[in-house]
């Protein structure tokens, strides 16, 4: 139990690295893939600690990748995300529109097959842009250079107790259980009474 | 391309029903995931990386800031989607590491991945050019590849393989071998001579040969057969002499001209040699009593043995000459002149014609028993037998003494001769007048 709250504990810091400094993280995290894995990846590539870390929260513990496979998972990703992006612009050319937006590539999804992401990926962008909403009071605090630092302590304030939460559902199967199946149901009411009215 | 996609399918149909039991979960989980997501800004790839790419791709259009947080989301499925079939091959082939061809299996079995075929044969490429460069950049990688060479080597080996077969089955059809012409070699055949020169050539040498034994050597071969049955014929002759002298040598002068035609087919001087024949005839006739019988006994007798020199020294029936021949002992003179007067054309025919027409008209009745002496060579045997018995030596030399008067001039001279008697003039002139028109 110690043991995996240590590990928490190193995932913890690596996340608050990140959103401490997103630039120089985003560089420092590429160079050190690249160094560590020494792997060439493209200077338009993603980095590889990020996607394997990905890989790994899927896989049970204890399977291995091999290093071929990392490679060969990165190259199917980058071209994933081209070939989104060639499809999406099309559909908005198409449109005779300048502007690429997400419902174009929830379009471009669907028209080339993925039909599975196409759900997940439209609440996803449903609930990103409620949530943007509820940042609209700050956007005058947005003007000035000192307050996105400020807003960027809460954030990190927030994820800290969320961050909290897991290890206790970890403890217990009935305690996660019972936590998480009332949120998300509360959550929901809450969310969609605003919509109908 | 058929064969590997039934190959690969074929082992995966047992666990469709789990894998799709496993996929439905997951997707359940990110639905309920996505739900339960209060922090939009917690975000594990970065957002400036997925912005490169996206612009490098999308050109100069523009796009909403919604746009990075959304593919970040979307990558971030799709590198766990991905992961997670590849694990269940893995599994599927009782394996804890996952390998290069266990994604390359998950791809091939989602139809929607058809576009990452590219990135695999990308891949592939790389590591088969640089497999010494990792080598020697990571020692870390060898030692980890030689702490499981068994799992890697051979599935990376099978992995190649079976990616080689549909690359194989792609360049064939674009394989187009042209086919190689044979060389042919075109024989030059030689056209051999023309046959035609060749006989012709062979047809010159016979003619040249003939040309040849009709000149010189065909008549001494000739003459002797050609006499003999004339010999035998003329024997009963020689009865018919006796008692008619004129039809006789009518006869035999023909047969004598004849055989000269026959002997020298190619000579124009004996046809005038044939109207000659009746005019001394016709002087014969007049001629004929009972003293000139004997006088030409006599002179038969003598001209037997001026004919027998004439036959054995030269092969014309020219009488002077031979005579001349005789008496001065130029026999080779005799010989020369003769073929003089052979190879002259019109000239030699007149002089000819003049030398036998004067010796007619000097001895009509020598002339007539000359031409029966040469027609018959048995006949000549028996005169000469008769000659030997009956030899009178003043009647040789008289006859000697004429012929030397007559062929001591030259052929002008023996014409001058001619010139006084105008009347055997006349005739001599009708006579080589009429031979001209025939020849």
């Amino acid at each position: 139990m110690g043991r995996k709250a240590k590990r928490c504990a190193g995932k913890k810091d690596d996340g608050r690295e990140e959103k401490v400094a997103a630039a120089p993280a985003a560089e420092g995290a590429s160079s050190s893939s690249s160094d560590g894995e020494g792997a060439g990846t493209a200077a338009t590539g993603l980095p590889m600690a990020n996607l394997v870390r990905l890989m790994r929260q899927v896989i049970p513990k204890g399977v291995k990748i091999s290093s071929r496979a990392k490679d060969l998972t990165h190259d199917c990703a980058v071209e994933f995300v081209g070939f989104l992006a060639g499809e999406a612009s099309e559909l908005a050319r198409a449109q005779h529109r300048r502007t690429i937006s997400p419902e174009d590539f929830t379009r471009s999804l669907q028209a080339l097959g993925f039909d599975d992401y196409v759900r997940p990926m439209s609440t996803y962008i449903s609930r990103y842009r409620e949530q943007a909403t509820s940042p609209a009071g700050y956007s005058g605090g947005f003007a000035r250079r000192p307050p996105p630092r400020a807003t960027a302590a809460p954030c990190v304030s927030d994820e800290e107790t969320r961050s909290r939460v897991p290890p206790h559902g970890e403890h217990g199967d009935g305690w996660r259980t019972s936590v998480n199946t009332p949120a998300p149901g509360g959550h929901g009411y809450d969310y969609t009474s605003p919509d109908n009215m | 391309m058929d064969r590997p996609i039934n190959i690969r399918t074929s082992p995966r149909t047992p666990l469709s029903l789990s894998e799709q039991q496993t996929i439905k979960e997951f997707w359940r989980k990110k639905q309920e995931e996505i739900e339960a997501i209060e922090d939009f800004g917690e975000h594990t790839i970065p957002v400036t990386c997925l912005k490169k790419v996206i612009c490098a791709k999308k050109g100069k259009m523009m796009m909403t800031s919604d746009t990075p947080t959304f593919m970040t989301k979307a990558c971030k499925i799709f590198v766990q989607e991905l992961s997670l079939s590849a694990w269940m091959c893995a599994n599927s082939h009782n394996r804890s590491i996952v390998l290069d061809s266990d994604i390359a299996e998950s791809i091939a079995s989602i139809e929607s991945y058809g576009f990452l075929n590219d990135v695999l044969c990308a891949h592939l490429e790389k590591y088969k050019s640089d497999t010494h460069l990792q080598s020697i950049k990571n020692p870390h990688h060898n030692r980890a590849i030689n702490q499981s060479p068994t799992y890697l080597q051979p599935l990376s080996h099978q992995y190649q393989m079976t990616q080689f077969i549909p690359q194989s089955t792609r360049y064939c059809p674009f394989i187009h071998i042209p086919p190689t012409l044979p060389q042919t070699n075109d024989i030059h055949m030689h056209l051999p001579l023309p046959l035609p020169p060749i006989t012709y050539m062979t047809k010159d040498l016979v003619f040249f040969e003939k040309g040849i034994s009709n000149n010189d050597d065909a008549i001494d071969l000739v003459t002797p057969p050609q006499l003999l049955p004339e010999a035998l014929s003329n024997i009963p002759n020689k009865c018919y002499m006796c008692n008619i002298a004129s039809t006789d040598t009518y006869c035999v002068g023909s047969a004598k001209t004849c055989n000269f035609i026959a002997e020298d087919g190619d000579m124009v001087f004996h046809f005038p040699y044939v109207p000659s024949k009746p005019f001394q005839l016709s002087t014969s006739l007049p001629m004929t009593n009972g003293g000139c019988s004997i006088y030409t006994d006599i002179t038969e007798l003598n001209h037997i043995k001026l004919k027998v020199t004439h036959i054995e020294k030269s092969t014309y029936g020219i009488n002077p000459e031979a005579t001349f021949n005789v008496i001065d002992g130029q026999q080779h003179a005799g010989d020369e002149t003769t073929a003089a007067n052979h190879m002259h054309t019109e000239h030699g025919e007149l002089d000819a014609e003049f030398v036998t027409t004067t010796n007619a008209n000097a001895d009509d009745n020598n002339i007539n028993w000359d031409e029966v002496d040469m027609a018959s060579d048995s006949m000549l045997m028996e005169f000469w037998r008769d000659v030997m018995m009956k030899e009178d030596p003043t009647s040789l030399p008289d006859t000697i003494s004429t012929n030397d008067t007559i062929l001591d001039p030259s052929d002008m001279l023996e014409l001058e001769g001619c010139c006084d008697d105008s009347y055997l003039l006349d005739d001599v002139m009708s006579n080589t007048s009429n031979d001209v028109r025939h020849g």
